[in-house]
Protein backbone atom coordinates (compact mmCIF):
# COMPACT_ATOMS: atom_id res chain seq x y z
CA UNK A 1 0.00 0.00 0.00
CA UNK A 2 2.60 2.50 1.56
CA UNK A 3 4.89 1.64 -2.34
CA UNK A 4 1.17 2.28 -4.11
CA UNK A 5 1.04 5.65 -2.87
CA UNK A 6 4.38 6.29 -3.37
CA UNK A 7 4.04 5.69 -6.88
CA UNK A 8 0.87 7.30 -7.20
CA UNK A 9 2.50 10.48 -5.70
CA UNK A 10 5.91 10.57 -7.94
CA UNK A 11 2.85 10.00 -10.88
CA UNK A 12 1.05 13.17 -9.61
CA UNK A 13 4.03 14.98 -9.54
CA UNK A 14 5.15 13.95 -13.44
CA UNK A 15 2.05 14.99 -14.65
CA UNK A 16 1.93 18.41 -12.35
CA UNK A 17 5.36 19.17 -14.31
CA UNK A 18 4.13 18.37 -18.03
CA UNK A 19 1.15 20.52 -17.19
CA UNK A 20 2.91 23.28 -15.94
CA UNK A 21 5.55 23.12 -18.51
CA UNK A 22 2.61 23.55 -20.88
CA UNK A 23 2.39 26.76 -19.30
CA UNK A 24 4.63 28.13 -18.48
CA UNK A 25 6.47 28.44 -22.19
CA UNK A 26 7.36 32.42 -23.41
CA UNK A 27 8.08 31.98 -27.12
CA UNK A 28 8.76 34.00 -29.62
CA UNK A 29 5.17 34.03 -30.98
CA UNK A 30 4.38 35.82 -27.17
CA UNK A 31 7.14 38.28 -27.72
CA UNK A 32 6.39 39.48 -31.08
CA UNK A 33 2.80 39.41 -30.05
CA UNK A 34 3.02 41.53 -27.02
CA UNK A 35 6.21 43.10 -28.78
CA UNK A 36 3.45 44.98 -30.98
CA UNK A 37 0.60 46.18 -28.47
CA UNK A 38 3.81 47.37 -26.19
CA UNK A 39 4.96 49.70 -29.51
CA UNK A 40 1.12 50.21 -30.18
CA UNK A 41 0.96 51.81 -26.64
CA UNK A 42 4.21 53.57 -26.50
CA UNK A 43 3.44 55.73 -30.18
CA UNK A 44 -0.69 55.86 -29.46
CA UNK A 45 0.13 57.55 -25.94
CA UNK A 46 2.82 59.66 -27.33
CA UNK A 47 0.53 60.66 -30.01
CA UNK A 48 -1.95 62.01 -27.41
CA UNK A 49 0.84 64.47 -25.76
CA UNK A 50 2.12 65.66 -29.16
CA UNK A 51 -0.75 65.46 -31.60
CA UNK A 52 -4.55 65.93 -32.23
CA UNK A 53 -7.44 63.85 -30.68
CA UNK A 54 -7.90 62.99 -34.08
CA UNK A 55 -4.72 61.55 -34.95
CA UNK A 56 -4.36 59.55 -31.95
CA UNK A 57 -7.72 58.22 -32.42
CA UNK A 58 -7.28 57.06 -35.48
CA UNK A 59 -4.16 55.47 -34.62
CA UNK A 60 -5.37 53.56 -31.92
CA UNK A 61 -8.08 52.48 -33.91
CA UNK A 62 -6.59 51.25 -37.07
CA UNK A 63 -3.00 49.95 -34.81
CA UNK A 64 -5.69 48.07 -32.98
CA UNK A 65 -7.33 46.24 -35.86
CA UNK A 66 -4.00 45.31 -37.43
CA UNK A 67 -2.85 44.26 -34.36
CA UNK A 68 -6.03 41.83 -33.62
CA UNK A 69 -4.99 40.52 -37.41
CA UNK A 70 -1.62 39.87 -36.54
CA UNK A 71 -2.33 38.59 -33.32
CA UNK A 72 -4.65 36.25 -34.60
CA UNK A 73 -2.21 35.28 -37.52
CA UNK A 74 0.72 34.99 -35.30
CA UNK A 75 -1.32 32.60 -33.03
CA UNK A 76 -2.22 30.25 -35.81
CA UNK A 77 1.27 30.54 -36.10
CA UNK A 78 1.92 29.03 -32.78
CA UNK A 79 -0.36 26.19 -33.06
CA UNK A 80 1.35 24.96 -36.17
CA UNK A 81 4.76 25.21 -34.95
CA UNK A 82 3.90 23.90 -31.49
CA UNK A 83 1.35 21.03 -32.46
CA UNK A 84 -1.53 23.00 -30.31
CA UNK A 85 -4.70 22.85 -31.42
CA UNK A 86 -7.36 24.56 -28.75
CA UNK A 87 -10.17 26.38 -30.77
CA UNK A 88 -11.64 26.17 -27.25
CA UNK A 89 -8.79 28.98 -25.57
CA UNK A 90 -9.06 31.00 -29.29
CA UNK A 91 -12.69 30.93 -29.14
CA UNK A 92 -12.18 32.36 -25.12
CA UNK A 93 -8.73 34.61 -26.47
CA UNK A 94 -11.37 36.31 -29.23
CA UNK A 95 -14.12 36.57 -27.01
CA UNK A 96 -11.58 38.50 -24.30
CA UNK A 97 -9.97 40.68 -26.79
CA UNK A 98 -11.68 41.64 -30.03
CA UNK A 99 -15.09 41.78 -28.02
CA UNK A 100 -14.00 43.13 -25.02
CA UNK A 101 -12.14 45.70 -25.73
CA UNK A 102 -14.81 47.39 -28.36
CA UNK A 103 -17.42 47.21 -25.38
CA UNK A 104 -15.23 49.16 -23.14
CA UNK A 105 -14.76 51.58 -25.89
CA UNK A 106 -18.31 51.55 -26.46
CA UNK A 107 -19.11 51.57 -22.57
CA UNK A 108 -16.66 54.99 -22.28
CA UNK A 109 -18.20 56.55 -25.08
CA UNK A 110 -21.71 56.18 -23.66
CA UNK A 111 -20.58 57.85 -20.36
CA UNK A 112 -18.87 60.41 -21.86
CA UNK A 113 -22.26 60.75 -23.73
CA UNK A 114 -24.41 60.75 -20.79
CA UNK A 115 -22.14 62.78 -18.36
CA UNK A 116 -20.32 65.85 -19.72
CA UNK A 117 -18.04 65.74 -17.19
CA UNK A 118 -16.42 62.37 -19.01
CA UNK A 119 -15.66 63.93 -22.40
CA UNK A 120 -11.52 65.01 -23.18
CA UNK A 121 -8.98 63.71 -20.77
CA UNK A 122 -11.37 62.53 -18.07
CA UNK A 123 -12.56 60.20 -20.90
CA UNK A 124 -9.46 58.50 -21.69
CA UNK A 125 -8.45 58.57 -18.00
CA UNK A 126 -12.01 56.72 -17.78
CA UNK A 127 -11.04 54.72 -20.47
CA UNK A 128 -7.36 53.50 -19.34
CA UNK A 129 -9.18 52.50 -16.25
CA UNK A 130 -11.71 50.22 -17.89
CA UNK A 131 -8.58 48.88 -20.22
CA UNK A 132 -6.80 47.69 -16.91
CA UNK A 133 -9.58 45.83 -15.41
CA UNK A 134 -9.70 44.29 -18.66
CA UNK A 135 -5.98 43.35 -18.53
CA UNK A 136 -6.57 42.54 -15.05
CA UNK A 137 -9.37 39.21 -15.95
CA UNK A 138 -6.73 38.35 -18.26
CA UNK A 139 -4.48 37.99 -15.43
CA UNK A 140 -7.00 36.56 -13.61
CA UNK A 141 -7.76 33.64 -16.23
CA UNK A 142 -4.95 33.10 -18.37
CA UNK A 143 -1.47 35.20 -18.02
CA UNK A 144 -0.74 36.05 -14.06
CA UNK A 145 2.24 39.03 -15.34
CA UNK A 146 -1.39 41.00 -16.19
CA UNK A 147 -2.28 40.11 -12.69
CA UNK A 148 -0.10 43.33 -11.57
CA UNK A 149 -0.18 45.06 -15.11
CA UNK A 150 -4.10 45.98 -14.88
CA UNK A 151 -4.17 47.22 -11.72
CA UNK A 152 -1.03 49.63 -12.66
CA UNK A 153 -2.87 50.76 -15.47
CA UNK A 154 -5.76 51.57 -13.34
CA UNK A 155 -3.48 53.81 -10.69
CA UNK A 156 -1.75 55.10 -13.98
CA UNK A 157 -5.00 56.22 -15.13
CA UNK A 158 -6.05 58.37 -12.29
CA UNK A 159 -2.64 59.47 -11.82
CA UNK A 160 -2.10 61.15 -15.19
CA UNK A 161 -3.74 64.25 -14.24
CA UNK A 162 -1.20 64.82 -12.07
CA UNK A 163 2.18 64.23 -14.25
CA UNK A 164 3.05 67.60 -15.09
CA UNK A 165 5.00 66.78 -18.69
CA UNK A 166 4.53 64.24 -21.23
CA UNK A 167 1.90 62.51 -19.00
CA UNK A 168 0.48 60.06 -21.30
CA UNK A 169 3.91 59.21 -22.53
CA UNK A 170 4.91 58.25 -19.02
CA UNK A 171 1.82 55.86 -19.18
CA UNK A 172 2.47 54.76 -22.47
CA UNK A 173 6.65 53.81 -21.50
CA UNK A 174 4.80 51.93 -17.84
CA UNK A 175 2.44 49.89 -19.97
CA UNK A 176 4.61 48.84 -22.73
CA UNK A 177 7.27 47.72 -20.13
CA UNK A 178 5.16 45.79 -18.27
CA UNK A 179 3.82 44.27 -21.81
CA UNK A 180 7.46 43.76 -22.76
CA UNK A 181 9.78 42.42 -19.90
CA UNK A 182 7.53 39.21 -18.71
CA UNK A 183 8.08 37.60 -22.07
CA UNK A 184 11.61 38.66 -21.67
CA UNK A 185 12.06 37.24 -18.32
CA UNK A 186 9.60 34.75 -18.40
CA UNK A 187 10.27 31.33 -16.91
CA UNK A 188 12.01 28.43 -18.79
CA UNK A 189 9.30 25.56 -19.16
CA UNK A 190 9.85 22.82 -16.60
CA UNK A 191 10.91 19.34 -18.13
CA UNK A 192 9.11 16.36 -16.31
CA UNK A 193 11.77 14.24 -14.66
CA UNK A 194 11.01 10.34 -16.04
CA UNK A 195 12.52 7.77 -14.20
CA UNK A 196 13.23 4.04 -14.47
CA UNK A 197 9.64 3.48 -13.36
CA UNK A 198 7.98 5.28 -15.97
CA UNK A 199 9.02 2.61 -18.62
CA UNK A 200 7.54 -0.10 -16.81
CA UNK B 1 -7.81 6.71 15.70
CA UNK B 2 -9.86 3.98 16.46
CA UNK B 3 -9.93 0.46 14.99
CA UNK B 4 -13.16 0.59 13.17
CA UNK B 5 -11.70 3.89 11.55
CA UNK B 6 -8.72 2.65 10.63
CA UNK B 7 -10.60 -0.89 8.96
CA UNK B 8 -12.84 1.79 7.24
CA UNK B 9 -9.60 3.45 6.16
CA UNK B 10 -8.00 0.58 4.74
CA UNK B 11 -11.41 -0.52 2.89
CA UNK B 12 -11.99 2.67 1.17
CA UNK B 13 -8.00 2.86 0.13
CA UNK B 14 -7.94 -0.90 -1.08
CA UNK B 15 -11.45 0.42 -3.02
CA UNK B 16 -9.63 3.67 -4.84
CA UNK B 17 -7.16 1.02 -5.75
CA UNK B 18 -9.00 -1.15 -7.61
CA UNK B 19 -11.33 1.56 -9.05
CA UNK B 20 -7.98 2.83 -10.38
CA UNK B 21 -8.15 2.19 -14.61
CA UNK B 22 -4.78 0.07 -15.44
CA UNK B 23 -4.20 1.23 -18.23
CA UNK B 24 -3.74 5.23 -16.78
CA UNK B 25 -1.26 3.35 -13.74
CA UNK B 26 1.60 4.85 -16.01
CA UNK B 27 3.03 7.88 -15.47
CA UNK B 28 3.42 8.58 -19.41
CA UNK B 29 0.05 7.61 -20.23
CA UNK B 30 -1.87 9.51 -17.23
CA UNK B 31 0.72 12.27 -18.36
CA UNK B 32 -0.62 12.07 -21.83
CA UNK B 33 -4.27 12.01 -20.84
CA UNK B 34 -3.71 15.07 -18.28
CA UNK B 35 -2.48 17.63 -21.22
CA UNK B 36 -5.07 16.12 -24.01
CA UNK B 37 -7.62 17.16 -21.22
CA UNK B 38 -6.45 20.82 -21.08
CA UNK B 39 -6.65 20.96 -25.12
CA UNK B 40 -8.65 20.21 -27.82
CA UNK B 41 -5.31 18.14 -29.47
CA UNK B 42 -1.48 17.93 -29.70
CA UNK B 43 0.81 16.82 -32.23
CA UNK B 44 2.89 14.22 -31.47
CA UNK B 45 6.24 16.09 -30.80
CA UNK B 46 4.36 18.35 -28.27
CA UNK B 47 3.36 15.44 -26.04
CA UNK B 48 6.85 14.20 -26.74
CA UNK B 49 8.43 17.36 -25.64
CA UNK B 50 6.37 18.09 -22.65
CA UNK B 51 6.75 14.48 -21.48
CA UNK B 52 10.35 14.67 -21.90
CA UNK B 53 9.86 10.75 -23.73
CA UNK B 54 11.51 9.35 -26.43
CA UNK B 55 9.65 8.77 -29.79
CA UNK B 56 9.73 5.10 -29.12
CA UNK B 57 8.42 4.84 -25.78
CA UNK B 58 5.97 7.63 -26.42
CA UNK B 59 4.53 6.15 -29.53
CA UNK B 60 4.17 2.50 -27.37
CA UNK B 61 2.26 4.01 -25.03
CA UNK B 62 -0.56 6.23 -27.11
CA UNK B 63 -0.52 3.37 -29.20
CA UNK B 64 -2.39 1.52 -26.01
CA UNK B 65 -4.83 4.10 -25.22
CA UNK B 66 -6.00 4.54 -29.13
CA UNK B 67 -6.45 0.70 -28.83
CA UNK B 68 -8.62 1.06 -26.18
CA UNK B 69 -10.53 3.55 -27.71
CA UNK B 70 -9.42 6.42 -25.45
CA UNK B 71 -8.05 8.67 -27.84
CA UNK B 72 -8.66 9.85 -31.32
CA UNK B 73 -5.90 10.23 -33.74
CA UNK B 74 -5.82 12.27 -36.74
CA UNK B 75 -2.45 12.53 -39.34
CA UNK B 76 -2.44 15.27 -41.44
CA UNK B 77 0.15 17.52 -43.61
CA UNK B 78 1.15 21.02 -41.70
CA UNK B 79 3.78 22.99 -44.14
CA UNK B 80 4.33 19.75 -46.17
CA UNK B 81 5.59 17.58 -43.06
CA UNK B 82 3.22 14.93 -41.20
CA UNK B 83 1.72 15.80 -37.83
CA UNK B 84 0.03 13.06 -35.80
CA UNK B 85 -2.38 14.97 -33.96
CA UNK B 86 -3.98 13.49 -30.56
CA UNK B 87 -7.15 14.17 -28.95
CA UNK B 88 -9.17 12.40 -25.86
CA UNK B 89 -12.07 10.17 -27.26
CA UNK B 90 -15.16 10.91 -25.36
CA UNK B 91 -14.49 7.06 -23.46
CA UNK B 92 -11.00 8.08 -22.96
CA UNK B 93 -12.14 11.29 -21.02
CA UNK B 94 -14.83 9.16 -19.18
CA UNK B 95 -11.76 6.79 -17.98
CA UNK B 96 -9.63 9.71 -16.80
CA UNK B 97 -12.48 11.45 -15.00
CA UNK B 98 -13.12 7.94 -13.17
CA UNK B 99 -9.61 7.34 -12.77
CA UNK B 100 -9.04 10.72 -11.10
CA UNK B 101 -11.84 10.29 -8.89
CA UNK B 102 -10.38 7.36 -7.40
CA UNK B 103 -7.23 8.61 -6.53
CA UNK B 104 -9.01 11.42 -4.37
CA UNK B 105 -10.44 8.45 -2.85
CA UNK B 106 -6.97 7.03 -2.25
CA UNK B 107 -5.95 10.56 -1.37
CA UNK B 108 -8.16 11.06 1.16
CA UNK B 109 -8.15 7.73 2.92
CA UNK B 110 -4.02 8.16 3.23
CA UNK B 111 -4.51 11.66 4.67
CA UNK B 112 -7.12 9.92 6.92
Amino acid sequence: MVSDMQQLSDDLRFVRQAVEARRGVNPAEARLVYGYWALYVLVGYFLIDVASDAVAGAFFAVGGIVGGLFSAAVAKRFAARHGEASPDEKRRDALHWAVGMPLVFVAALALATAIPALRGPAGSQVLLVMIGLVYYFWGVYVDRNFLWLGPVMIVAGIAVRFIPVYPWTCVGVVIALGLVVPTLVGKKPVRPQVENEATK
Amino acid sequence: MSRAAETNLEASATAGLELLDPLLQHRSRLGAMVLLSTADALSFSRLRDLLGETDGNLGAQLRKLEEAGYLDVKKQFVDRKPVTWYALAGRGRAALRAHLAAMEVLIRAAKG
